[in-house]
């Protein structure tokens, strides 16, 4: 009797084995850029400050932040974890981060891996679970007329959240028929902000203190959406 | 990275379904993508055949998922939905009666069609421990059955 349950149970499976499951690649990363919600070692290299100054211009934008050691980041982010130095490799970053400040009980950090690319973590403090570090794979990208906003893929996260170029005011997600999801006034380059209203985030936009849009991204959309 | 990129190809569609036997449509790209940079992360200590591993990773991603919603969504109602069997109505409500512990074991073994070996490396338990848990599940659920085969109410209308 209970083997044929299982073979019952078997035929009920609401998602056969081979059955298609019309989706796309398997990790869900925006073209340019990979993101790591991640678990980064604490064993990462003595902290390095002598390029401080220099990594704070390459970030590119006013707030040049203040500089840490990446292991004392990674203490911060990541407590209680160990064996990301892989990725860590991966990502090629250095010892050294910008402190850019704290928003709404994020803190952001940012720096420029070996290839140039800006890597940005946000770590909500008090929080185990919500902690985001991606860099961008373009060299020629944020800051720039094209990229306005340097941001975690939104189907990733729950929130509006990230860094802005100079001249940004205020980033906005809007909907398709051009609702406004959710708004983020920017502060020192940081915006952060609760994805509130309903609707489905279509675009991201960005204004100038103005309100004249300087920028407009299409967003990836979730699967079957 | 080539490893991690064979990993990838190779079992995704398996771990995407895993997540859709078992979460509303919504959570199944964050956990599947969750699970792979835990893979990424343990690249050096995944095991040769890693697809009851990466099973063990997702059930785990997905718990947290769903708590961290909850934090966030105290109300959101699909955090306690899960598919049930389908076409069966009632294998599906003595399926359902069973506690998760139970379900879980039943769902690697004929849903995902897992040697009780290789399940027991995705619920971190034994394989004696898992063979133990398997048949007591089994035995559960054939007996909801048969007692619902037993307790048959008389049709609507029927005359007394």
């Amino acid at each position: 009797m209970s083997t044929t349950v299982i073979a019952r149970l078997a035929a009920a499976n609401p998602v056969p084995t081979g059955a298609s499951l019309h989706e796309p690649a398997p990790l869900r990363l925006p073209p340019r850029r990979r993101v790591l919600t991640i678990a980064l070692a604490a064993a990462v290299a003595v902290p390095a400050l002598a390029f401080a100054g220099r990594l704070a211009d390459a970030l590119r934008i006013s707030n040049g932040g203040t500089p840490v050691s990446s292991s004392k980041v990674l203490n911060d982010v990541l407590p209680r974890q160990t064996g990301l130095d892989r990725a860590m490799e991966e990502l090629k970053l250095g010892s050294t981060m910008q402190y850019l400040g704290t928003l709404n009980g994020a803190s952001f950090y940012a720096t420029r891996n070996a290839d140039g690319h800006f890597c940005l973590g946000i770590d909500y403090i008090g929080s185990q679970d919500d902690k985001i570090f991606f860099c961008g794979l373009n060299d020629d990208g944020f800051p720039s007329p094209d990229e306005q906003v340097l941001a975690p893929a939104l189907p990733h996260v729950q929130r509006l959240q990230g860094v802005a170029a100079d001249g940004v005011a205020m980033v906005e997600l809007i909907d398709a028929s051009g609702n406004i999801v959710a708004s983020a006034p920017v502060t020192d380059n940081l915006f952060d902000s609760d994805l509130t209203q309903a609707g489905q985030p279509a675009f991201m936009v960005t204004l100038d203190a103005k309100g004249n849009v300087t920028s407009r991204r299409a967003l990836l959309q979730p699967p079957g959406s | 990275m080539q490893q991690f990129e064979r990993i990838c190809e190779q079992h995704v569609d398996a771990v995407r379904a895993y997540v859709r036997r078992r979460a509303p449509a919504d959570l199944v790209e964050d956990v599947v993508s969750e699970t792979f940079l835990v893979c990424l992360r343990r690249i050096d200590a995944t095991p040769s055949d890693p697809l009851p591993w990466l099973y063990g990773v997702t059930r785990k991603v997905l718990a947290n998922e769903r708590r961290r919603r909850a934090r966030t969504a105290p109300a959101h109602r699909d955090l306690v939905w899960e598919p049930e069997p389908v076409g069966d109505g009632a294998l599906a409500a003595a399926f359902a009666a069973l506690s998760e512990r139970d379900r879980e074991v039943l769902r690697l073994v004929a849903w995902e069609g897992l040697a009780l070996r290789e399940a027991a490396d995705a619920l971190g338990c034994s394989a004696l421990a898992c063979r133990v848990r398997y048949h007591r599940a089994k035995t559960r659920l054939a007996a909801r059955l048969d007692a619902a085969a037993s307790f048959r109410p008389e049709p609507e209308g029927a005359m007394r």
